[in-house]
């Protein structure tokens, strides 16, 4: 029996490993301010985006939003650089995520929060922070977990490779 | 001198896969595998190893969904419920997501206000995961002046859902100023909920009232929770209010406090 199940579980991630493109889930979240925002919302056609998950107890991703911000007023591209930080704190520790995310020096980052953990278990995040880099109509192009200092240098870089820079 | 040496491999693979017509299909599948050694201090676990193993699998295509989750503890880490061990599909779901509606039939996870009343998550660290197997039916206005849920289900205890237990509830969303055609950078938004939690052993529970000496599980309990949120730019004021029937802890717990001390437990069929 137990072999089987092991069997089972194998072979089923097998069937899965033909790796294409995967489009943002449709997951509704919500702004500083307790507004719904779909991730659909998110896709303009134009530019690629940039979604960020955090979390207030994540230090390495409150550092990783900081250095991302820092780097904005440099973009010198001909398209928007559009970074979406999706916080996974749950409903009691919203409010400082909100608050924090306010507070912070985040220019050009838009907060975002996932109050139910509705996109988390769609793109199946298990740590933080994890990054993903979607192009103009929503297709995955790039993912990151966890964060070293210069990893935002590699991230943009993305970016730019995803709109075909 | 460290005399415990646990090895521990975390694997997580995230999955993906897409057929023009058949939809598309994610994933992950983690594994976290401990093989414990003795230790003078702490001593050894009953089990040398342990090993927990999560596949998730979602499909999609246009408003359409479908998932399910299975687990195997083939012996659980140590610290995590003993209840978990073996194997078993912890969620199975399909669901519709237009515009302005959403249907979801199986499992789900769902949380009115902020989580006083009912939550619902997964948290793998901690062995948690209470999802509801039931029904599951939202909607709101294209402006999401009103938003409305209705929602029923049996939460997950151990690798099956509760076979005695069942919660059913609603929530209610107004954002007054949308829902009377108002634009404004002022938000004020009122939301009502109300969860009726049942439980059917009542037998169980004759007999736990007869041996505890009056404190048991109630076969009913209603909550009920009203809250207000006003936002304007980067400030914003938010307020609860939560209500609750006559519960195991809210009525008995210092009974049973009283007359077993700290070792009062919930029963089982509460949780």
């Amino acid at each position: 029996m137990m072999k089987k199940l092991v069997v089972a579980f194998v072979l089923l991630a097998l069937v899965t490993l033909s790796a294409s493109a995967q489009r943002i889930p449709s997951v509704t979240l919500e702004d500083g301010s307790g507004k719904a925002v779909t991730t659909a919302s998110l896709i303009d056609h134009k530019s690629p985006f940039v979604v960020s998950i955090w979390m207030t107890t994540c230090k390495p991703c409150l550092k990783e939003l900081d250095t991302i911000a820092e780097e904005m007023p440099d973009w010198d591209e001909s398209f928007p650089l559009r970074i979406y930080a999706v916080s996974m704190d749950d409903a009691r520790s919203q409010k400082r995520a909100v608050a924090l995310a306010q507070g912070r020096d985040w220019d050009g980052i838009t907060a975002l929060f996932d109050v139910n953990a509705d996109l988390r278990r769609a793109l199946n995040v298990s740590s933080v922070p994890q990054v993903f880099v979607y192009d103009k109509d929503g297709n995955l192009f790039y993912t990151h977990i966890g964060y070293r200092p210069g990893d935002e240098q590699e991230l943009l870089n993305q970016v730019r490779k995803c709109a075909g820079r | 001198m460290r005399r415990q040496i646990a090895i521990l491999t975390l694997l997580v693979l995230p999955l993906a896969g897409a057929a023009q017509d058949r939809g598309r299909v994610t994933g992950s599948l983690e594994s976290n595998s401990i093989y414990y050694l003795d230790d003078a201090v702490v001593g050894k676990p009953a089990s040398s190893w342990g090993s927990n193993n999560y596949l998730k699998l979602d499909w999609s295509k246009g408003s359409f969904g479908a998932g399910l989750q299975a687990e195997y503890y083939p012996e659980p880490l140590a610290g995590y419920p003993s209840e978990l061990k073996g194997a078993g599909l912890t969620g199975l779901y399909a669901s519709w997501n237009g515009s302005l509606a959403e249907v979801t039939a199986g499992s789900f996870f769902e949380q009115v206000g902020s989580g006083l009343l009912l939550r619902t998550w997964e948290d793998r660290e901690l062995g948690l995961n209470n999802t509801l197997m039931g029904g599951r039916i939202a909607f709101h206005t294209p402006n999401r002046g009103l938003s409305v849920k209705v929602f029923g289900g049996a939460p997950k205890y151990g690798l099956w859902p509760t076979a005695n237990t069942a919660v059913a509830g609603g929530d209610l969303s107004l954002d007054l100023l949308p829902l009377f055609g108002a634009e404004s950078e002022h938000s004020i938004v009122l939301e009502g909920s109300v969860t009726d939690r049942f439980t059917r052993n009542v037998e169980d529970n004759i007999a736990l009232l007869a041996k505890t000496g009056g404190f048991g599980v109630p076969g009913q309990v209603l909550g009920w929770s009203g809250r207000v949120q006003y936002a304007y730019g980067g400030f914003s004021l938010k307020g609860e209010y939560v209500g609750k029937g006559p519960d195991f802890y809210t009525e008995h717990l210092p009974k049973s406090r009283e007359t077993y001390g700290s070792r009062a437990e919930t029963p089982r069929s509460w949780n």
